[in-house]
Order: structure tokens, then sequence, then C-alpha cells
């Protein structure tokens, strides 16, 4: 690297960014990856079928504060229960799995484990109606994948919840 | 109402371009999962370590392509021209600082980033 200006240079694996290939585009759990996607929206808005908007809750006076969209009345925090009041209160109810049921979009959201013993929530999946699932992966990445646990694993944990609210006519 | 402050206009030299460049790419060509990740990624932090002079460079990049850049505009100026609008909304956050920019008469010299 030429003029640096004597700025040092952060070795790539310890940069807090994850590296580009998070995911596999080959691993056939995909049916596609797309890498670059827009970096306007993150999977919750992508849940609730939004391209223009992040949603991610903020500590009040902190570098956060007032970026992301966060509900009002909604604790600015990553408890698993705050994550799915966020969709109660956007028509979501809980069920039982991720089954396919033509009457309705599913949703599937995730939890990772806290050194405190706690849980702490990481992700949502929305159902399309073929059946495959569609996530946005922070910034980057849409992918199609055929089933929620595709993503298990140490990016996002595990799925803890299911919610489900009436398709409509012009849900994908 | 927006605080009127000094725009820098004088040219920042090309080793400070090149650092800012540097750490503007890999910051914009990174994953991240969160806002809390894409802020606290070391890159994004050195930016506003340079300081003040990185602000038209900043705005150049948010010109050609809309980015987070907000956080570290805020705390490089002190003024926030998207307070209370954005609500997580990028194209309207970049357009309020775009506006600014323009009062405060930055993007008017050549090119520098």
């Amino acid at each position: 690297m030429v003029g640096m200006g004597g700025a040092a240079r952060i070795p790539d694996g310890q940069r807090r960014g994850l590296n580009k290939r998070i995911i596999d585009p080959n691993d056939p759990r995909y049916v596609s990856v797309s890498f670059g996607v827009s970096r306007e929206y993150n999977c919750i808005a992508w849940a609730l079928g939004i391209r223009n908007q992040w949603w991610e809750p903020h500590a009040p006076g902190s570098i956060l504060d007032d970026r992301g969209y966060w509900p009002d009345g909604l604790p600015h925090d990553r408890a698993p229960e705050t994550l799915r009041e966020l969709f109660r209160q956007q028509g979501f109810v809980d069920c039982e799995d991720g089954d396919l049921d033509p009457s309705s979009v599913k949703i599937a959201l995730y939890q990772l484990p806290e050194e405190d013993g706690g849980y702490k929530w990481t992700h949502v999946a929305r159902q399309l109606r073929t059946g495959l699932w569609t996530s946005k992966l922070g910034n980057s990445y849409e992918v199609t994948h055929r089933r929620p646990d595709d993503l298990d694993g140490e990016l996002y944990g595990e799925v803890y919840a299911y919610m489900a609210k009436l398709r409509r006519g012009v849900d994908p | 109402m927006v605080e009127i402050i000094q725009p820098i206009t004088e040219p920042a030299s090309s080793e400070f371009v090149a650092e800012f460049n540097y750490h503007a790419d890999a910051w914009e060509d990174a994953v991240f999962l969160t806002m809390e990740e894409m802020f606290a990624d070391e890159d994004y932090q050195r930016i506003i370590e340079m300081g003040p002079q990185a602000v038209p460079l900043i705005l150049r990049r948010l010109q050609a392509q809309p980015h987070w850049w907000s956080p570290a505009l805020i705390r490089l100026t002190g003024v926030d021209p998207t307070a209370g609008q954005a609500r997580g909304r990028l194209v309207v956050e970049a357009k309020a600082w775009l506006e600014w920019a323009e009062q405060q008469g930055y993007l008017t010299g050549k090119d520098e980033g």
C-alpha cells in the first residue's frame, strides 16, 4: 500500500467486519445467494417486506442513537422476547413450526446464548410462498434457503420461535 | 436549525487521502450483521480519529453512494442535520447530509477522494 501516512494496516483476521465469505454460496442448503444487495435494510425489515429501512435497537446517547429504526415503546435490547414482541406489534402470532401453510406468512426467530447464561436475538427469516425461506444477512447478503435451520450455527445460533400472520395476495 | 460551522476547504495531503481511502474502502467492503458492528469497526473508528479533514472526503463518498456515514459525520462536525428525520432510512439520512454540505460550502472544490 502506497502513501498510507503511517496508518497501521489492520490484518484481515483482526477486523471486526466479517470476511465476505461468511457463508459458502455453493453450499447445497442455499438455493440462491446474492452478495452486494442493498445496505438500506436488514433482516427484520426484510422479514416485514421493507427494503428501505434498517431496524435495530440503539442505546440513547450512543453512536447508534437515532440511526436504526426501532418502534416506540419497545425496549432497546436484544432479549429474544423483545423481538417476538416487535413482530406481535406487526400482526404476527406465535405458531408451532415452520411448515408451509399457504394461508400464512411465517417467520423464524433466531437466538444465540450469551456468557451470562441468557440469550440474545440474532436474526429473523421469512418463508416464501414456495415454502423456501429468505434471509437478509446484515448489510450485504440475501439468501434463499430450504429450511430455517440451514442458518443454524455460530453466526445466528438457532431458531427459538416461529410466528405467522395471514398471507396477503401481495406477499411473495 | 443547523449550526453553521466553517467548512474545511484546504485540500488534504495525498497521504491523508490515501489513508482515508484505505480505511473507507475496507469499511465499505466489509460485511456487518448489525449497525453496532458497523460503527465499532476499526476502520470506521480510525476515520473518526483522522479528524474534521476527513469530512469532505466522507461527503464525496456519500454523494457517490449512500452508506451509513452519519455517526462519523456527527462526531466530526458536531451537528446532526438528520436528527429525527431518518428513522433508519439511509437515503433520507444521506440526503439530509448532502443538503447540509451544500449549505456549508462543502462539495464545491475539486474531487479529492
